[in-house]
C-alpha cells in the first residue's frame, strides 16, 4: 500500500470502515469444499486466481451448483483470449485454433505452448489439459452451453483478427461498437444467463429477452472501453467508435491535449451516454435473478461499472492515466449490492452524482437528463413511491395513535375551544380587573409614558422627597 | 413506427382543427393519410390548409353539430376543442361538457363510428401532490386543479379555481391523456377518449426565455432531482392519428377486451422525462448562454421569495413574475408512465424532446424576426 492510498484512507473513514468491515466481517455465501475436489480442479482454481483476482472471489462464492461450471467457463474464455492476444502467433496458427476452440475442448490432453514467453497468461493454455478434464466432468447441459458459446466467440475473434480494417482503425460506427461488444461481453453473458437458468436460480423469461442479457455485458464492457482510454492508446488499440469521437475531435490521439479539453470532455460524454443506455435493461436483468449468491455475482460487477461510470464521466485523468474507484469504495458497493432495492439505490447515488457533473455545456446535456429519467422512471416502475404521502401519513398516524384521522382532527378541535375558552375567561377577568383599576382611578396613561421612558419599576419611595410634605 | 403499412382512413373530421394541436393534427392527417378526405369544424376558421374542408361549427349547439356532419358525414371524428385560458367558469362548463355531449350524441345519431377525445393530464393533478410516474389509472383529482381541469374530463363532476390553471398554463406542458366516459347509447359502438393538449407553448419557452433576458439563469429553486415531462405538439398530434387507426381498423361488434384500444384512456408524452432545470438551461443554451455557476436555494425559500413577490405584486396592482405556486412547480415532480399508448397504440414519440425544442426556438427566432421587422417599417 502507497502512502497516498493511506492518506485517501484517512480522509475517508467510511471507505477505510468498509474495507475493515469486508475484511473482518465479510462470511462467503458458499464456499469450496476444498478437501473433496481433485488436484487438477484445485489446479484449476489457482489459474482463476492467477488470471483475475477480482472475478475469483466472486466465482468462488457462488453455488455449489453454478461455482465449477462458471470457473471452467471463465478459464476457457481466457485461454481463448490468450490465444486471440497474443500478437507473435501467425494468423495462419491463430485462426484455425480460434475456429476449432470448441472442438478442443473434447481433446483429452490438450496443451498448446506456442505462446509468447510475454503473454502473462501463457501458462494456462500450457497446462490447459486439467480444464479440458474438469470441463469433461460438467454436466451434459453445461458442457453444451459453453461449447456454443465458445464457438461463437472463438468465430467472431477469428473474424475480427482477419478483418485489418479492424485492426488498424479501430471501430467504426456505433453498430460496430455494439457488435464488438457483443462479441467480447454480450456472449459471455448469454452463456452465464443459460447457465443460471438450467440450475433454477434465474427466471427463464430472461432468454426470451437477449437484448437484457446483451445489455448486461455491454454496460460492463463499454464502461471498461471509456476507463481504458490512455491504455489502450497506449498499446494503440483504439475501442472507441468513429462515430462518436469524430464529432468532437478530429485525431483520436488528441483528446488529451489540455487545449482539446472541453471537446474531449464532450466526446467522454457521449461515451458515457452510450454506455448509460443500458442500464435501465441491466436493472431490469437483475429482477429475474432468484439466487443470492448468484445476484451477488451479477450485481456486484454492475454497481462497480455504475461506480466507474460516474468517476470517468467528464473527468479528463481519463486521458492521461488509468482511473480507478478506490478499493474502499469497491468494498461498500459489495458490502451493500445485497438485493435489487439496494443495487438500485447505489444506481441512482452514482446517478445524481452523473447528474451534478453534467452541464449545460455538453451538446448531450438534455440527452444525459433524458437517459438518467429513463432509469428513473424504471427504478419507480420497480420500487414506487408511495402513491399518497398522505395516505400513508395516515395510516401511520393510524398505528401509531390508534385513532383514524377524523377522531384525530375532533381531538384536535375539542383541543383548540379548550384553549379558546380558557383565554376567553383569562382575557374577561384581566378585562374586568382593569376596568376597575380604572374606575378607582388608576392612571394609566401615566403607567404608560412611564413605561414608555423606560421606567418598569414605580418609582422609589424617597423620604428626602417626600420632605415638604411634612409642613401638612 | 407502429406499422410500415398504415391502416386506410376514409374521411375524418377534426373539431378545433383550427387551434393550436387541432392544426397539428391535421397536418399530420394529410402527411400520413393522403388518401383520407380531411375537415375542420371550428369556431373561427384560421390558418387553414389547401386541400382541407373547412365549415364553421360551434359545437354547444346542436343544429350547428348537425349540419356539418350531414355535409361531412365523417367516420371518425376528432375533437380537441380546447377553449383558451382566462374564460369564466360558464364558458368552460358549457364547452368542455355541454359541448362535448352535444358533439357526442350527435356523432353517435350521424353513424360516426370512431370519437377521439382531448382531455388533459391535470385532470389528475389535484394542484399540490407530486405526480410520479402515473398512469391511466390515477384517480381524477378531487377537487380538480380549476374550472378547466374539472370539466376537461367531458363529465363535469367539480367545480373552481382558475387562476391557478393560469398561472400553471405558463409552463409548457402538453400532455395529452385521454378519460373514459360512460359510453352514451350503448347500441352505438362509439368511443371515447379524452387526450388533453395544453396550448401552452406560447407561455412556457417565452417564460423561460424571460428568464435568460432578465439574467436570472444562475438560480434554481430546489435541489433539481425532481422528474418532469414534456411534450412536443406533433407527438401529441400523432397520438390522435395512431387511436384513429386503430379504431377504424377494429369491427363494431368486436366485443370489448382488456386488449382492445376502444373506450380507453391513454396518456401522452415525449416519454422523456428530464430533471426540470435541466430544460430551461437546454433551452439557454441553444441560445448561446450557460450560466457560469448556480445559486440553488432550498424550496422553502423559494416559496417565501414567491410569497413576497406575490405580495408586492399585490400592493404595485401588477403581475407576479414569481409566486408560489410557480415556486412549487418548479419542485414538482410530474411525470407520466405513457407504457399503455406504447403497447396499445403503438405510439412512439415522432420527434425527441431535444430535436422538438430546437425547432420551437427556431421558430420563436422567426417571429422574433418578423416583429423586428414590422416594427422597423
Amino acid at each position: 500500500m502507497k502512502t497516498s492510498d493511506i492518506l485517501y484512507l484517512l480522509a475517508h473513514p467510511n471507505q477505510l470502515r468498509a474495507i475493515i468491515q469486508w475484511k473482518v466481517w465479510h462470511s462467503p455465501l458458499h464456499e469450496r469444499r476444498i478437501e473433496n475436489e481433485s488436484p487438477t480442479l484445485k489446479r484449476c482454481f489457482q489459474f482463476l486466481d492467477l488470471t483475475s483476482r477480482s472475478f475469483s472471489a466472486v466465482i468462488q462464492e457462488l453455488c455449489p451448483e453454478l461455482c465449477v461450471s462458471v470457473a471452467l467457463f471463465y478459464l476457457i474464455l481466457r485461454g481463448l483470449d490468450t490465444i486471440e492476444d497474443d500478437m507473435t502467433i501467425p494468423l495462419e496458427v491463430k485462426e484455425p485454433l480460434l475456429r476449432s476452440f470448441d472442438e478442443i475442448l473434447d481433446r483429452e490432453g490438450w496443451t498448446f505452448d506456442g505462446n509468447g514467453p510475454k503473454e502473462k497468461d501463457r501458462q494456462l493454455l500450457v497446462e490447459f489439459s486439467c480444464v479440458i478434464e474438469e470441463f469433461a466432468l460438467l454436466s451434459e447441459n453445461h458442457r453444451v452451453i459453453i461449447k456454443d458459446i465458445t464457438k461463437k466467440m472463438g468465430n467472431g475473434m477469428a473474424d475480427y483478427a482477419n478483418n485489418a480494417e479492424h485492426n488498424v482503425n479501430g471501430v467504426n460506427t456505433i453498430a460496430d461498437y455494439d457488435l464488438y461488444c457483443h462479441y467480447v461481453a454480450g456472449l459471455v453473458g448469454d452463456g452465464l444467463t443459460r447457465l443460471f437458468v438450467d440450475t433454477g436460480k434465474a427466471n427463464p423469461a430472461l432468454l426470451d429477452r437477449p437484448h437484457l442479457i446483451n445489455s448486461m455485458g455491454l454496460f460492463l464492457q463499454k464502461t471498461n472501453i471509456i476507463r481504458d482510454y490512455r491504455e489502450d492508446l497506449d498499446d494503440k488499440r483504439r475501442f472507441w467508435p468513429k462515430e462518436i469521437w469524430t464529432k468532437h475531435i478530429e485525431k483520436f490521439e488528441e483528446l488529451p491535449l489540455p487545449e482539446k479539453e472541453e471537446m474531449a470532455l464532450n466526446c467522454i460524454s457521449e461515451m458515457c451516454l452510450n454506455s448509460l443506455q443500458h442500464v435501465d435493461e441491466c436493472l431490469f436483468y437483475l429482477a429475474g435473478i432468484k439466487d443470492q449468491s448468484v445476484f451477488n455475482f451479477t450485481a456486484i460487477p454492475q454497481v462497480m461499472a455504475i461506480a466507474t461510470l460516474a468517476l470517468v464521466f467528464r473527468n479528463k485523468d481519463v486521458f492521461h492515466k488509468n482511473v480507478k474507484i478506490p478499493k474502499g469504495e469497491a468494498c461498500e458497493l459489495m458490502i451493500e449490492a445485497g438485493n435489487l432495492r439496494s443495487t438500485c439505490g447505489i444506481f441512482r447515488k452514482y446517478m445524481k452524482i452523473i447528474h451534478k457533473k453534467n452541464t449545460p455545456k455538453d451538446p448531450n446535456y438534455l440527452n444525459i437528463s433524458v437517459t438518467l429519467g429513463k432509469v428513473e422512471q424504471f427504478i419507480e416502475s420497480i420500487f414506487p413511491t408511495p402513491a399518497e404521502h398522505k395516505a400513508v401519513a395516515e395510516r401511520a398516524q393510524m398505528r401509531t395513535a390508534g385513532e383514524t384521522p377524523e377522531q384525530a382532527a375532533a381531538a384536535r378541535k375539542e383541543m383548540m375551544f379548550l384553549i379558546g375558552a380558557i383565554v376567553a375567561t383569562l382575557s374577561v377577568i384581566s378585562g374586568i380587573m382593569i376596568f376597575v383599576a380604572w374606575l378607582m382611578g388608576a392612571r394609566f396613561d401615566i403607567a404608560f409614558q412611564e413605561l414608555r421612558k423606560g421606567n418598569f419599576r414605580p418609582p422609589e419611595y424617597n423620604p428626602a422627597a417626600g420632605a415638604p410634605h411634612g409642613e401638612l | 413506427m407502429a406499422s410500415t403499412k398504415r391502416q386506410h382512413l376514409n374521411n375524418v373530421l377534426i373539431v378545433g382543427g383550427c387551434g393550436f394541436l387541432g392544426q397539428h393534427v391535421v397536418t399530420l392527417l394529410k402527411e400520413h393519410h393522403p388518401e383520407c378526405e380531411i375537415s375542420v369544424m371550428d369556431l373561427r376558421l384560421s390558418n387553414t390548409l389547401a386541400g382541407v374542408t373547412y365549415l364553421e361549427g360551434d359545437i354547444t349547439s346542436r343544429e350547428s353539430v348537425d349540419s356539418v356532419l350531414s355535409k361531412v358525414k365523417p367516420e371518425a371524428v376528432i375533437d380537441t376543442v380546447s377553449p383558451v385560458h382566462g374564460l369564466g367558469q360558464a364558458v368552460y362548463y358549457k364547452v368542455n361538457v355541454d359541448g362535448t355531449k352535444v358533439l357526442l350524441e350527435a356523432s353517435g345519431d350521424a353513424g360516426v363510428k370512431v370519437f377521439v377525445f382531448t382531455s388533459s393530464a391535470s385532470v389528475v393533478f389535484d394542484g399540490a401532490s407530486d405526480l410520479i410516474s402515473v398512469n391511466e389509472s390515477a384517480p381524477i383529482a378531487s377537487p380538480a386543479m380549476d374550472p378547466y381541469t374539472e370539466t376537461k374530463d367531458g363529465v363535469g363532476s367539480q367545480s373552481q379555481r382558475r387562476d391557478v390553471y393560469d398561472r400553471i398554463e405558463t409552463f409548457w406542458t402538453f400532455w395529452v391523456c385521454l378519460t373514459p366516459i360512460p359510453k352514451p347509447g350503448a347500441e352505438n359502438k362509439l368511443t371515447w377518449y379524452s387526450l388533453g393538449t395544453r396550448p401552452g407553448d406560447r407561455q412556457l419557452i417565452p417564460g423561460m426565455l424571460g428568464v435568460l433576458a432578465r439574467g436570472q439563469t444562475k438560480f434554481q429553486i430546489g435541489n433539481n432531482e425532481n422528474l418532469f415531462d414534456f411534450t412536443y405538439i406533433v407527438n401529441a398530434a400523432w397520438a390522435h392519428i395512431l387511436a384513429t387507426e386503430k379504431l377504424i381498423a377494429l369491427s363494431l361488434d368486436t366485443p370489448k377486451t382488456p386488449e382492445t384500444p376502444d373506450g380507453e384512456t391513454y396518456f401522452i408524452t415525449n416519454g422523456e422525462p428530464c430533471y426540470f432545470w435541466d430544460f430551461p438551461r437546454t433551452i439557454w443554451a441553444i441560445r448561446g448562454h450557460i450560466a457560469p455557476f448556480h445559486i440553488v436555494m432550498p424550496a422553502a425559500v423559494g416559496v417565501a421569495m414567491g410569497g413576497a413577490a406575490e405580495l408586492f405584486a399585490w400592493l404595485l396592482n401588477r403581475e407576479p413574475g414569481l409566486s408560489r405556486f410557480r415556486v412549487r412547480f418548479s419542485c414538482w415532480n410530474r411525470y407520466f408512465d405513457i407504457r399503455k399508448a406504447r403497447q396499445m397504440l403503438g405510439y412512439q414519440p415522432l420527434v425527441k424532446l431535444y430535436d422538438g425544442l430546437v425547432e420551437t426556438l427556431k421558430w420563436f427566432d422567426e417571429q422574433e424576426k418578423m416583429e423586428t421587422a414590422k416594427k422597423g417599417q
